[in-house]
């Protein structure tokens, strides 16, 4: 029964701050195991979107489901839907006293995960992420990229269904991190070494600013602008839907300033006559 | 004595100044005394000078007593002996919590001077040691629960009792058997702690800290809150019967009952906000037409109710003639009670409530955070 259901669901969700409308009955159906990518420009509504589907925020209208839980129906739906879904927000707050390692295993314990899992499961974490010198220095000492290096190491060692990234690939990554993030979301729902039983698929929706990681990651992409979803399809699909065959900015442009193209062609056109 | 002997007598540099400032104390009435060419009694009421340091240095043993050898206070011995084969009924390595024959030593010769020197009671000074070796018993965590619970009752009875200090010193005697209880019931528990999954998570930062499985807190139980607000209650109504000014009037009494009233319902509402913020700002109702937000308003409306719980209390048993002290007793214990009791509990409230969940760093700060992505 809760196969069939999606992973994660926004239905009709509308939120403002103040009166300024943020999001307007925004409707997202995620289905387990899928990788949604959140396009749009600045401050249309990317973050709030996720904020909400996080529990960070509880929408002014409409209601978002967890594997078929309404968040914050009760207490214990909360717990069982927060067991669930991990958030990691462009700017995350680390205890700067403690050590890399030792805040990646308090947050993957918070989480349920048994030690023994945990203990391998970190240590090829921060292995993967190259901190292994640095974890266990406190992270005070750490550098903007480091930081954010061993926040994605806390919030995969959840080992949580549902992954909300808000810009993973943002906020000091290098190459080799960015290679390292895109490799285990590519590969997240592969068996790995240290799993004792068959895992649920993993489900991720993040947000980004980089379209090239999009066409490389995303299994459908959801376009928002205005606080409104402009569309939600596959990269191809967009591609058929504005028949633009070339690089996904040119698709991403499109469906965001339809004028765009013409305005260019206009003003170098009207330079050249 | 032997070596051991002089350290179990306790801080014998303490008690080097507590007796070179009681001389000083007891010179400086005699002198003053001479000066003014009559006797002592005639210069100085009651207490005296030298009474008052006897009885503050009995205060001091008192806690230091305590504090010295109770690893509660002591968070290094305390991880030491987690480590060592120390079982309950053994020794404690240090020295004992208890009293034993060593105290004697100090207390008598105190009770002594406090009769024939210094002219007071020689009980003084034993119930000032007394208060503060039990108090210091049932502030430490071994000392909480019940034990712990029952000796704070047992102080404020003291309280009602002070009127006749010869009672209240013999109050302690009982006292002194909870106190033991608590300590031998909570040490084993102190030094071989239950694991604290909450406690070994420590802080997880933002926003890991507010969206962890885990839940906010332990529901209330009703018992619970019936024994914390019976001893509220009970201190009230004995701090006012001791201290409540016979020529105070009602609107003295009413500005009591509203600060009680205010307190508990301003503590409610900190409680439960902190961490939050509303779903919609003022600005935000007024121009949405949205005033009223079920789910999350009742962060308002139960302090608003424990404030008027605690108004319409005070003013029924006022009118019923009851005194002052016995109404302020009632009704802050009532207070206290519809504060923690009205629903929802906090845990439910954070988890299912409409509110937008403060994800700045909790517990500690931005200071003790660093932020990703600067």
């Amino acid at each position: 029964m809760e196969a069939m259901c999606p992973a994660v669901e926004a239905v009709n969700v509308t939120h403002h701050y103040g009166a300024r409308p943020v999001l307007t009955s925004v409707s997202l159906a995620v289905a387990p195991g899928e990788l949604v990518a959140l396009v749009g420009p600045n401050g249309m509504g990317k973050t709030t979107l996720l904020g909400a589907l996080a529990g960070i925020l509880s929408p002014a209208f409409g209601h978002v489901r967890i594997d078929g839980m309404r968040r914050r129906e009760s207490e214990e739906v909360e717990l069982e839907i927060r067991r669930r879904v991990v958030y990691l927000p462009a700017d995350a707050w680390l205890p700067s006293g403690r050590t890399g390692r030792e805040w990646v295993l308090a947050v993957g314990r918070a989480w349920g995960v048994a030690d023994a899992r945990l203990f391998d499961h970190g240590e090829r974490l921060l292995d993967l992420f190259e901190l292994k010198e640095q974890a266990d220095q406190p992270m005070s000492r750490y550098s903007t990229g480091q930081r954010k290096k061993v926040a994605l190491c806390a919030t995969l060692a959840t080992d949580a269904s549902i992954l909300l990234l808000d810009e993973p690939f943002s906020g000091g990554l290098d190459p080799s991190g960015i290679l390292a993030l895109k490799r285990v979301l590519q590969r997240r729902n592969e068996p790995r070494g240290g799993d004792a039983a068959p895992r649920k698929p993993v489900t991720v929706i993040m947000s980004t600013p980089v379209p090239e990681l999009v066409e490389e990651l995303a299994g459908r992409v959801a376009v928002i602008n205005g606080g409104r979803l402009v569309a939600v399809d596959t990269v191809a699909g967009l591609r058929a839907f504005t028949g633009i065959a070339g690089a996904f900015d040119e698709v991403y442009e499109r469906l965001l300033n339809p004028l765009k193209q013409s305005r260019i062609e206009q003003y170098f056109g009207a330079e050249g006559a | 004595m032997t070596r051991e002997g002089t350290r179990i007598l306790l801080l014998p540099r303490m008690t080097m100044v507590a007796a070179a400032l009681y001389a000083g104390a007891t010179s400086l009435e005699w002198l003053i005394a001479r000066f003014a060419g009559v006797p002592r009694d005639a210069v100085f009421s009651q207490p005296k000078p030298g009474l008052f340091v006897l009885c503050y240095a009995a205060v001091g043993y008192g806690f230091g007593r305590v504090i010295a050898y109770h690893p509660g206070y002591r968070t290094r011995y305390r991880q030491w002996m987690e480590t060592v084969p120390w079982r309950p009924g053994m020794p404690l390595p240090l020295g004992p919590i208890t009293l034993n024959w060593r105290d004697a030593l100090a207390l008598v010769p105190a009770a002594l001077l406090a009769h024939y020197v210094s002219g007071g009671s020689a009980v003084m000074p034993l119930l000032a040691f007394g208060v503060a070796h039990l108090l210091a018993l049932a502030m430490t965590e071994g000392g909480a629960g019940w034990w712990g619970y029952a000796l704070l009752a047992g102080f404020a009875g003291m309280l009602r009792l002070s009127d006749y200090p010869s009672a209240a010193a013999a109050a302690l005697v009982p006292l002194y058997g909870v106190a033991l209880g608590g300590l031998r019931h909570g040490l084993p528990k102190l030094v071989k702690p239950p694991p604290d999954a909450r406690a070994a998570l420590g802080a997880l930062g933002a926003p890991f800290q507010q969206l962890a499985p885990t839940a906010p807190s332990k529901p209330l139980r009703a018992y619970r809150a019936i024994a914390g607000a019976a001893m509220v209650g009970w201190w009230t109504y004995c701090v006012t019967w001791r201290f409540w000014p016979a020529t105070a009037t009602t609107p003295d009494f009413a500005i009591l009952v509203a600060v009680m009233g205010l307190g508990a319902a301003l503590l409610r509402f900190g409680v439960y906000r902190s961490g939050s913020n509303p779903p919609l700002s003022l600005a935000g109702r007024w121009r949405t037409g949205r005033w009223l937000i079920p789910g999350y308003d009742t962060v308002y409306l139960m302090p608003l109710a424990t404030f008027a719980t605690s108004v319409a209390s005070a003013a029924a048993l006022i009118a019923l003639g009851a005194s002052p002290a016995a109404s302020a007793g009632i009704t802050f214990g009532l207070t206290i009670f519809t504060a923690v009791m009205l629903p929802p509990t906090r845990a439910r409230w954070l988890l299912t409530s409409p509110r937008q969940i403060d994800v700045r760093p909790a517990g500690g700060g931005s200071a003790k955070h660093v932020k990703v992505g600067s």
